[in-house]
Order: structure tokens, then sequence, then C-alpha cells
């Protein structure tokens, strides 16, 4: 890696004033490398390591340079381990694809950003050859799952040992090494459920995410009728608040979309810090906490990891902007969310437990699963899905599990005085109960 | 076939594979790929960006004789590293077998295929200058940005010249090509705070999508109706959820296909599938309505052309369903024995760093005896659509039907039969169509394809996406007649809201 990245800051840095043969003269540029060894192991049907599961080992070199050229033109192309090797051939296509763009510009000063603890050893050793952890999770979570009487475990393990280099040609030189690990359970095709860190699970994590899932699905098993419809709450637990926030808020943060009148919300929005959410609901980038799945050193471009709100009690703070959009917009580039909607932090002070909450419904649904959430449009706010995994509460009890089409509007939820943030477990994020519609 | 690809150069590379496997003892299937692409993106008359792409590496899936599996892959494609890749695999393959997990031993009982799929391109990769390229995408994206103020346009474009070797223990050496390419317009109307997204697209295998004029015209008459659509969305209400009887366009019925009944028909989740009983495929049995097939296969020139499996063995076109009854399934090399059905080349996979799933190329719903249509789809308004309908017997004036238009994706439980897919808007059909904002289309495998009445217009089989299935995308396609009209079923509902 160390190498390879220093013999192309060479390579680049002894372009820079020269005028090509297309007429360009190349005046700055910044790369990233990642060296990335995968193991992947899975059970499908019960069975482990077959044909679609099969223990695989995916070693790859890959990366992003972005070069800057005399009169505002610039180049984006992937790169691979052979960069060097084929160098002018990728050189004569970058000046190919050189394009004008008046926001392009910007390289971050040298800094050194925090050097946050991100790579477990115990992961690493995995990646290189010790594989008996992702099999022991494998079946011990099979076992604990049969416990509970699941007829079909799907299941998966990933574990990356991932080496980076981020360097450009002001001087900037990050180095960091990352472990993420996901491990993945599905019982009965009823429910699933996945633990992801930079790190492997603890024992009572790992417990914690079999004994929910047993206890979910045992609930999901004993059916019962839903015959009316109209308006009541419905509970999304975490992760499934998370897949909404990834598409209805995530998305409509981004600087990109907000620039170019593609968002829900207007740049005038953020410039005066509206309020367009509830009073207590903040939504917070951190990627600086060790070992999380969410932290990182840098971000691509070379923009330190951070902590800023996106959302502050309730008003629009600031975009999520890469240095393109931060100039475009006149506004400071931010650190960029990881991991989708999980990698944003819902910060609500005073949750109610949610037991607490589901023992004040008349009326509601926990929503453990919809179908077709990446089919809505994310700029409109509104949902109508099929929620093909929810257990009916009446009176405060949880009755059985129903299927139902869902509507509403997600945007307006979040800002609904009578919608409710509820702990969940052990997760970070909370749990989100709002009005919709639903039969 | 005659040419020569890219793929080719790597005799050494498989043959260092061969020798190191049968030192070990081993089945192999190796897949080498090499792919560059090029994408480019214009936003509100700018270019956004232009970014290429390349992806070379192999990956080699090792059988021990018992036929437990490891697999091992890498971006580099040399003679000299194939030793340790082949042990690498091995190693896990052992430990497979160590913890007596699954063994499959489909990979010995194949005979060898030399196969090789070279298309002849009208405007391959490379054929038109970059600023050409630049130029053209320009001239579209400004076009449509200044049809209204209210409207903001992104047009994303991406060319792949992509090319695969298979390889395999018993002989097996074949090469095929899978080029793609298409021009995506994203359509965001604002106005008074509300915000509606909507889009276009033209897919096809090389750069005739930017040249050919017909093609230029066929995505400039798509774009402008998906900008109204995205205009008009600004003020429409809500429809009343329910059951209906409804009109898809064949955009819609390819995901009918796909979501509804493709993924059901796969032969690696046969086990929990609705359409396997004990794991075999449920073969005769009636399924749709009588003047219904469902056939799957490449299609020379499509977006989701693969003519070659992913573990080296030709893709056939199947008749899934054949006037309304069950007939064959969408089997890979280590599924179709256990399901009960033929094997089919159905294995696809998204890079050479996965393992082969069973998946769908293009699927299609054809109807017997569809309704004629001369007109072009891209010029028929639901006004249109209604006329044709009330002329042909099929609704009575003034009943209330539903038109349905814009595929905006879907999904399936395979085990529970449960579906549902979305579009960009729905019309209530009449002398004037009244305008409605898009609700989920949900509903039941099986009885989705009973309901469906008739077909309107010639076959269209160019609707494009991704299909996603166990953490790989691969590409997508299908369609059915111009439109598909399906009957009122309690158990095919529209989304929307309780009151309209």
């Amino acid at each position: 890696m160390n190498d390879l990245g220093k013999n192309l800051r060479d390579k680049l840095d002894s372009l820079i004033g020269q005028v090509l043969p297309s007429g360009l003269t190349l005046e700055g540029w910044r790369f990233n490398l990642h060296v990335v060894n995968l193991l992947e192991v899975g059970i499908k049907n019960n069975r482990l390591g077959g044909p679609y599961t099969a223990p695989s080992l995916k070693t790859d070199t890959e990366g992003e340079v972005y070069l800057l050229w005399s009169d505002n033109k610039y180049s984006l192309g992937q790169i691979d381990r052979r960069v060097l090797e084929e160098f002018e051939t990728n050189l004569d296509l970058w000046e190919k694809t050189a394009y004008l763009d008046p926001y392009g510009g910007g390289l971050v000063k040298p800094y050194n950003p925090p050097s946050i603890p991100l790579a477990q050893q115990e992961a690493v050793k995995i990646t290189n050859g010790e594989f008996d952890i992702p099999f022991n999770l494998l079946e011990q979570g099979k076992k604990v799952l049969a416990d509970y009487d699941c007829q079909k475990i799907n299941s998966g393990v990933r574990i990356s040992y991932d080496r980076g280099l981020t360097a450009n040609s002001e001087g900037l030189w990050v180095m960091d090494e990352e472990t993420p690990v996901e491990v993945f359970f599905e019982g009965d095709d009823l429910f699933s459920d996945y633990f992801v860190e930079k790190r492997l699970p603890t024992n009572k994590e790992f417990d914690c995410l079999l004994k929910y899932m047993g206890g979910t699905i045992e609930k999901l098993r004993r059916k019962t009728s839903f015959s009316t419809q109209g308006e009541l709450f419905i509970i999304f637990p975490p992760k499934v608040f998370e897949a909404f926030l990834e598409h209805y808020l995530l998305s409509n943060l981004t600087g990109q979309l907000i620039a170019e009148r593609q968002s829900f919300f207007d740049l005038e929005d953020f410039k005066k810090k509206k309020k367009l959410f509830r009073k207590d609901f903040t939504v917070r980038i951190d990627g600086t906490r060790p070992y999380r799945f969410n932290s990182y050193r840098c971000t691509e471009e070379g923009v330190s990891t951070g902590e800023i709100d996106l959302i502050n009690a309730g008003r629009l703070s600031t975009p999520i902007l890469n240095l393109k959009y931060a100039q475009k917009l006149d506004m400071k580039p931010t650190p960029i969310p990881v991991g989708g909607g999980r990698g944003l932090l819902v910060i609500v002070p005073d949750l109610m437990d949610l037991n607490t909450v589901i023992k004040k419904l008349d009326r509601g649904l926990i929503v453990h699963s919809v179908l077709g959430l990446h089919t809505q449009d994310f700029s409109s706010g509104k949902f109508s899905l099929k929620a093909d995994q929810c257990l009916l509460i009446e009176k405060g009890k949880i009755k059985g599990k129903v299927e139902a089409v869902i509507a509403g509007d997600f945007l307006t939820g979040l800002n609904a005085s009578d919608s409710i943030f509820a702990k969940f477990l052990q997760e970070e994020n909370p749990a989100f109960c709002m009005r919709a519609q639903a039969f | 076939m005659t040419g020569i690809l890219r793929v080719d150069s790597y005799n050494q590379t498989i043959q260092a594979i061969r020798n190191a496997t049968a030192q070990a003892g081993l089945g192999y299937i190796l897949r080498i790929q090499d792919k560059k692409e090029t994408m480019v993106k214009v936003n509100n008359k700018d270019v956004e960006g232009i970014a290429t792409s390349f992806l070379k590496g192999m990956g080699i899936q090792v059988f021990t004789p018992d036929g437990y599996t490891g697999f091992a892959s890498t971006d580099r494609i040399e003679p000299l590293i194939a030793g340790n890749l082949v042990e690498l695999a091995c190693k896990l393959a052992k430990k497979v077998q160590e913890k007596q997990g699954e063994n499959n031993k489909a990979i010995y009982k194949l005979s060898p295929t030399r196969e090789r799929s070279i298309l002849k391109l009208k405007y391959p990769y490379g054929s038109l200058d970059l600023n050409e390229i630049e130029k053209r995408l320009k001239e579209v994206n400004s076009e449509l940005t200044e049809l209204d103020p209210r409207l903001s346009v992104r047009t994303v474009f991406r060319v792949v010249d992509e090319e695969w070797r298979i390889a395999r223990q018993d002989g097996t050496d074949s090469s095929f090509m899978t080029p793609r390419s298409f021009i995506y317009n994203i359509f965001t109307a604002k106005e008074r705070g509300k915000t509606i997204t909507t889009d276009s697209n033209l897919p096809g295998s090389d750069l005739s999508i930017l040249i050919q004029p017909d093609l230029v015209r066929k995505l400039k008459i798509k774009s402008i109706a998906a900008a109204k659509l995205a205009l008009n969305l600004l003020t429409a209400r809500p429809i009343k959820s329910g059951s209906y009887k409804m009109v898809v366009d064949y955009a819609l019925a390819k995901g009918l296909a796909h979501e509804a009944f493709g993924h059901a028909a796969e032969t690696d989740g046969m086990e929990s599938s609705i359409l396997g009983k004990n794991g075999k495929m449920r073969l005769g049995e009636k399924v749709a309505a009588d003047i219904v097939s469902i056939v799957d296969g490449p299609l020379e020139g499509d977006y989701a052309y693969q003519p070659i499996s992913a573990n080296g063995i030709k893709r056939e076109t199947v008749h899934i369903v054949k006037d309304g009854i069950l007939r064959a399934g969408l089997a890979d090399l280590f599924s179709a024995e256990a399901a009960g059905v033929p094997l089919t080349g159905a294995g696809r996979v998204e890079t050479c760093h996965f393992l082969p799933l069973a998946r769908m190329s293009n699927i299609r719903i054809e109807v017997k005896d569809p309704v004629l249509v001369e007109k072009e789809f891209e010029e028929i308004t639901p006004e249109i659509i209604y006329k044709k309908l009330l002329h042909s017997g099929l609704i009575r004036e003034n009943e209330e039907v539903l038109y349905l238009t814009g595929y905006q994706g879907g999904q399936v439980n395979p085990a529970s039969g449960k579906f549902v897919f979305n579009c960009s808007g729905i019309y209530r059909l009449g002398e004037t169509a009244l305008l409605y904002q898009p609700a989920i289309f949900s509903g039941n495998v099986l009885s989705a394809l009973n309901s469906i009445v008739a077909g309107i217009g010639p076959l269209k089989t160019d609707a494009m996406g991704t299909c996603g299935k166990m953490f790989q995308g691969v590409p997508s396609s299908g369609g059915s007649h111009y439109f598909l009209l399906i009957d009122k079923n309690p158990e095919i509902t529209i989304g929307g809201e309780i009151d309209e």
C-alpha cells in the first residue's frame, strides 16, 4: 500500500505544471486507495457454506483519483492495483474525460485527523486465515434460534480488513485501518436482524441480538385478524426507523440535491435555520467513536471526521456537504455519514420506554418489516407501503401478527406533536411512533 | 463466433489454475471478468461529473471430491497467484467439510462446453468521442430543464463494456460479452413546499441510445411525459385505497412478472418458495389465467443480456408459465436437480468477487390475442387507452378503472408470495383522465396472474432495472404488451389513503 501510494504520488507530482499533449496542465491531485481483505460465510436454509453461501475470501485494491487541471477542468477515475503499470493509458483517458466545473476545485490542506481505533486485531487475524470465529458465530446463532423453534435459518458473517490511504498534492497523507464486521440472521422468513460495528460482537451483544430475534419471531408466529381500516399509531423499531431515515431524511439532506433544487428542503431553509421538526429532535453525525461502524478518520476527499448536527433542536443546521457543494453553497464541508440511516444519530431527550408507549396505545402496529421502501419518492416525504410483518396492538397489548398497507408522511410525522420517540433495548437510535393510515 | 475479446489473453492464468486444482484433486469454476465503464452526469445544464472505472479480476470456486466448496477472488489475473488462490479456496472448502456444512456435487455431472458469444454492436464503447457524448447529453438535459421553471433535471448516462470468461475442470472454456448502456432523466418539480420526483429512461447495449435519431426521439417523448407528470403531481390528490380494475403499462407489467413471479420461480429458493412443495417446483399446476404465459431469456441488444451463465452453461429461454400452467423454473447448476426441473443456465453474478445465484434476465408476460394498437407506445395518452378499452368491449362506459404508469421498482417475499411495486402516477380513466398520487400496488403471487384479463398492443420488452438479491445487483429487464388489463381482485390492492 505504502509503495503503491508513494509511487503514485511521485508520478502525479512529476506531472504538475506540465502541459500535456491534450493541452491540459495538471495543477493538483488527490487520490484514495484501499487494500481490502474480505471474508464472508453464510447459512442458507439451515445449511452452512453451500454453493450460495460458500466461505469466500476477496482480496482487492481499489480507489479513486481526482485530477485538477488548468481552466477549471477536472477528471475523476477509479483506480486499482494496476494504476502505475497502466499509467500512460489511464492518463490519456483522464485527459479525455476532463470536464469543466466552476465548483470542482478544492484540496484539503495537510493536517492530522483524529487517530481513532477502528481495527480490531482479532478481526484482522480472521481475514488472515484464522477462520474459526465466523463459523462459530453462525453455529451458535443457529443453535439459539433453533431453541426458539426456528425451522429455517439464513445468516451471514462479513469481516473486512481495510487499509486506506488518502493523499493530495498539498501534502495530505492520511493512513488508516478498519475492520468492519457484519453479522446477520433471519428466521422462518419472518424477521431478520443484524450486528454491525468495526469490531466483533461481544458475547453479551450477540446473545442480546439472538434473544431479541427469537422473541420477535415467536410473537410474529401468532397470527391475528386485522380487518378494520383507518388512522392509528405505527411504531418503527430502530432499524426500520433508520431505513426510513435513510430514505427520506438522509437523501433530502444531501448537499448536491439541495443545491440543485432536487430535495424536499431548500437552501434558504438551512440559511434561515428553519424549524421544520420538533424542538426535541436532533440529528447528528459522529464519526469519532472508537470501533463504531460509522466512524472513520477522514472522507475520501480528506475532510476530517467529526461531530456535527444536521438538525439541531428541530431546526435545519447544515446539509451534508462535500468539497464541491460546500464551495457552491458557500458553506463549510461536513463529515459524511457512513452506513446509511444508521449513520445518523437521533438524539431526543427524555425517551419513553417502548413498553410504556405500547401500554398507552388503544390501537397500533409495530412494523417489523416493509416491502417497497426503495420504490418511494423520497423528495415528497410520503410513503405507501406493504408492511408484511407487523404486530397488532389493541388496548395496550400485543395481540399478534398482521399484515397491513400503511400510508403517511414521514417528514410530517417527525414534526408531529403526538409522535413519540422510545428507548428500544440495546439500540442507540430510538423507536419511532407516528400516526399513519392502515388497512 | 469469430472476433477477439480482452479475456482471450488470460490463457496462461487459466492453465495455471487448471494445474493447481488438478494437483490438489479439486473441481473448480473460474470466472474472469474484464469491465470498463464510463458515467456522465449532467445536472440542470451543467456537467456534474464524468467518471471512468475498470474492474479486472477473477474468482475461483473450488469443490472437493465430496462437493464441499470454498471461494477466493482477487483483482489480479496472473498465473503466479493461481496456486495461492486455489490453496485459500481449498482451505475454506475444507473448513465447511470439518463443520459438516452443505455439499453439492452438481459440478461433476456437467458436460464440457466451449461457447463463445461476441456481439456486433453498431456503436460500441469508445466509438464516440467523450466531448461529443458530453455535448449530446447537455443538449438532452438543457432542453428538458427549460420545459418549466419549477423543474430541475438530472441526466445520468452510463455505458459498460464487459467481458467474461468461465472455465471449469471438465474442460469448459466459454467467453461472452454483456455490454449495456442507459440514459436516465430524473425530474424534480417543486412548488409551494411540495416536491415530486419522476423519471424516464432509455436502455440499450451501446452508444446507439445517444446517436440513433429514433431512439433519441423516443427518449425525448418519454422524458417530456415524465416531466409533465412531475408537474401535474404537485396538485394531485391521493387515491382512495382499495381494489380496482386496473391497466398497467409494460414497465409495471415487467415489475409484475419480475416481483410477482420471477423470483418465486428461481430454483435456489424453491425450498421456501410459494411455487414449491417439499422443495420441488409445482410443475403442471395452474398459476395464471389461461391466456397468460411468462417467458424469461436473454435478448440480444437488451440491457440485461447474458447468453451464458456465470457457471459456464448456455442460458436458455424458458417458458416458466405457458397458457396459465407452471412449466419450468429459472434453474442454476446447484439447485435444478433438487427443484426437479431441467438446468436452464440461470446463474448470474454481479462481479467476479461474488458467488452466482439463480436470476432472471429479460422476463415478459405474453397474453393471447392482444388488442391491436397502431400507435407507438410513447404516443398513447390515458385518454387513448380509455377509448381503446371501451371500443374493445373490455370496460363499460363510466366503469371505474385505474391506469398505473411508470415503474418505480418493487419487492417480493417469495416465501409468503406477497409482492409490491410502485408507480409514478395513477390516472382514473375517462374521457378526461384524472391524475392521482402514486400508491403501492400489492398482491399475492398466486392471485395476481389469474386476474390478467387482456393484453393491449404489441410486446415491448425494454423496461430496465437493477435486481437485488443476497446483496448483489444485476441488470434486469422485461415487459409485456404495451398495457395489461387486470381485473378487480380483493387480493390486489392499491395503497393510497382511506379517503380521497
